[in-house]
């Protein structure tokens, strides 16, 4: 038994915990100040906080599932969280600010596990699209439960593992597409010296979860409105549907969201990019080691992948809710860690990422006059300003001023977060 | 010294001249551009008995009127002319003009450039997503888009010019719109 003999010793075991205290002083400070200054007008309560599939959500806490073959139904949504909800009996805020404390904590033993410092917690925390942890959706619980498979993995604890994969899986429906990016884990986990056995042990077990996550989902959406693969026939009313891409990317969201929804494209590409070295190493194994990548690593950029490839293919050039489905996840935090670890890179690198990143901004008519209602010389401006943003995450670890960029960075996002939280309770389009 | 001061003199003006000769390059060449639709709504008073319903006096950027699409409604007017107003194919447009939004409620709000090529070619649709790009309500905002034409299109080509609210939001007012084609 573990016994600490002040709160100081406490703190300095698990010095997360100050951190995780800090930003929520940090953060409750900033929203009364600017509430107080009028430069924010509103703050979340249970009727501000019920929107868009917060409805739905309330929908099957109150009423159970209903189907429909020519609208939009409850049907597309997993039912962890509403039953979760109906559970609690809490209004809506009182289960905005549970997901938050979920979150908090599942955030504070992600970081403890992973040794995260002080400073790349703080960032991390304060991730703009973070404010969808405050509202009654399925991220926080998503945050929670992916935690629990990628600790699995980090720490070798086949429970975890298998828990968090079945907790993912009845929590929302982009945990369909854990299979693919286990399956890529599975493959070079297993061409690891020794590691073939445990691999494929952890592969197997793993699509077993995953596997009676979705038949439970299945079982009760069948049970409920005879129709087992709902989930599946209701997605087409949201607009997802295999279809072409259309140029140029744009995000109904608007342009306060599109830059993240645009750095979590540069985030999938830039993992599609990884991946297929790694495959591609893979592929060369006989002729060269496999570099030895941590499996949670590589799945977290395998659902990076998978996701990109998804927005991409059924939404038809619109990058509606990427940022939420990457920037919000533990997925994420684990990629930032492990750039963080990496030793120095050296300029050159840099000088081709800037190129390849430029390039990329193309994709939404920077360089051509069709990004929307923006000058030329306006749209370098907001995609310089967004290249030097997402360049100061890359090369924050070698940067000599550290802290300056982190609290400049730090009290951006919070201001974005709150933002974009006021935006959402006056019912304004931010997801 | 003196022979210094004058060569440096001299450098400064070939600059400035230079820079002159390269703004005069960047200046928007008449002939190059014609306009499709120039249009501050003004033009209907007094001329007919009742107004269009798409008028309204509630708000105006100049004059007295202003293009309105009410709260809860798909369509207002429609606007058409054919590329034969230009003594030449366009390489693109540019639609400008000035947009009032009510509130952040809007919804959906697409000012729509249609150029219809009688079955000859798919025809070319383009929308301007208001709802994404304005972000700030209840004052007048610029709104602009520019749109790539291909080079086979005809001069009987029609141009259609309208607002779309698919989810029929708030409503939103636009004035002094200008629809110009580029060679």
């Amino acid at each position: 038994m573990i016994s600490f003999s002040s709160p100081s010793l406490f703190i300095r075991r698990y010095p997360i915990l100050g951190v995780v205290a800090l930003h929520v002083l940090l953060l409750a400070a900033l929203t009364s100040v600017l509430y107080c200054f009028g430069v924010i007008h509103y703050l979340p309560d249970s009727e501000n906080i019920a929107r868009w599939d917060v409805y739905w959500y309330a929908l099957i806490r109150e009423n159970g599932y209903s189907f429909s073959t020519t609208s939009s139904s409850t049907a597309a949504f997993f039912p962890l969280l509403p039953y979760f909800w109906r559970f609690t009996h809490l209004d809506a805020l009182g289960m905005g600010l549970l997901n938050f404390g979920i979150f908090l904590a599942a955030f504070a033993w992600l970081a403890h596990q992973l040794r995260l410092p002080a400073r790349w917690a703080l960032l991390l925390l304060s991730t703009p699209a973070l404010l969808f942890m405050v509202i009654p959706y399925t991220e926080a619980l998503f945050f929670l439960f992916s935690t629990l498979l990628l600790m699995g993995l980090h720490r070798g604890r086949l429970s975890w593992w298998m828990l968090g994969l079945v907790g993912c899986g009845l929590t929302r429906s982009a945990s369909t597409m854990f299979v693919p990016a286990l399956l890529f884990t599975t493959l070079l986990w297993a061409a690891q010296p020794g590691q073939a056995r445990r691999a494929l042990q952890w592969g197997g077990l793993g699509l077993l979860s995953n596997g009676i996550a979705v038949g439970t989902v299945m079982f009760i959406q069948w049970y409920q409105m005879d129709e087992p693969f709902a989930f599946y026939k209701a997605q087409q009313f949201w607009g997802h549907h295999l279809q072409a891409v259309h140029y140029p990317f744009v995000t109904p969201s608007g342009i306060n969201m599109l830059w993240l929804d645009a750095l979590a494209l540069w985030v999938g590409l830039a993992s599609i990019g990884v991946c297929t070295w790694l495959a591609f190493r893979w592929l060369r194994r006989r002729h060269q080691p496999l570099p030895a990548v941590p499996p949670a690593v590589v799945f977290a950029l395998g659902y990076c992948v998978c996701i990109t490839l998804f927005i991409l293919s059924h939404q038809g050039g619109s990058l509606w809710n990427f940022g939420r489905y990457v920037l919000t996840t533990p997925f994420f935090v684990v990629l930032v860690w492990y750039l963080s670890t990496q030793p120095a890179w050296p300029r050159r690198f840099y000088v081709y990422l800037l190129l390849a990143t430029l390039a990329l901004w193309q994709v939404f008519g920077v360089y051509t006059l069709e990004f929307d209602n923006f000058t030329r010389s306006q749209a370098l401006w907001y995609f310089a300003l967004l290249t030097a943003y997402l360049f100061l995450y890359l090369t924050l670890r070698q940067l000599r001023w550290k802290g300056e960029v982190v609290m400049g960075l730090y009290v951006f996002n919070l201001v974005m977060q709150l933002h974009l939280l006021e935006c959402f309770i006056q019912y304004f389009v931010v997801q | 010294m003196t022979d210094y001061t004058f060569r440096y003199k001299l450098r400064v003006l070939s600059s400035l001249l230079l820079f002159g000769l390269l703004m005069a390059g960047c200046a928007k060449d008449e002939s190059n551009v014609c306009v499709l639709m120039n249009s501050d709504f003004e033009q209907f008073d007094g001329w007919v008995p009742t107004l269009p319903p798409f008028l309204s006096e509630a708000k105006a950027h100049s004059g007295r009127y202003s293009y309105f699409v009410g709260a809860g409604a798909e369509f207002a007017g429609t606007y058409h002319t054919t590329l034969e107003r230009c003594g030449f194919i366009p390489s693109r447009l540019q639609l400008r003009g000035w947009t009032y939004l009510s509130s952040g409620l809007i919804r959906a709000t697409n000012v729509v450039v249609e150029v219809r090529c009688h079955d000859r070619r798919p025809n070319i649709w383009r929308a301007l997503a208001i709802d994404q790009v304005v972000r700030r309500y209840q004052q007048w905002e610029p709104i602009t888009k520019t749109i790539l034409l291909p080079s086979d299109l005809e001069p009987t080509d029609e141009v259609w010019v309208s607002v779309w609210c698919p989810e029929r939001g708030d409503s939103k007012y636009f004035d002094d719109l200008t629809l110009e084609a580029w060679r």
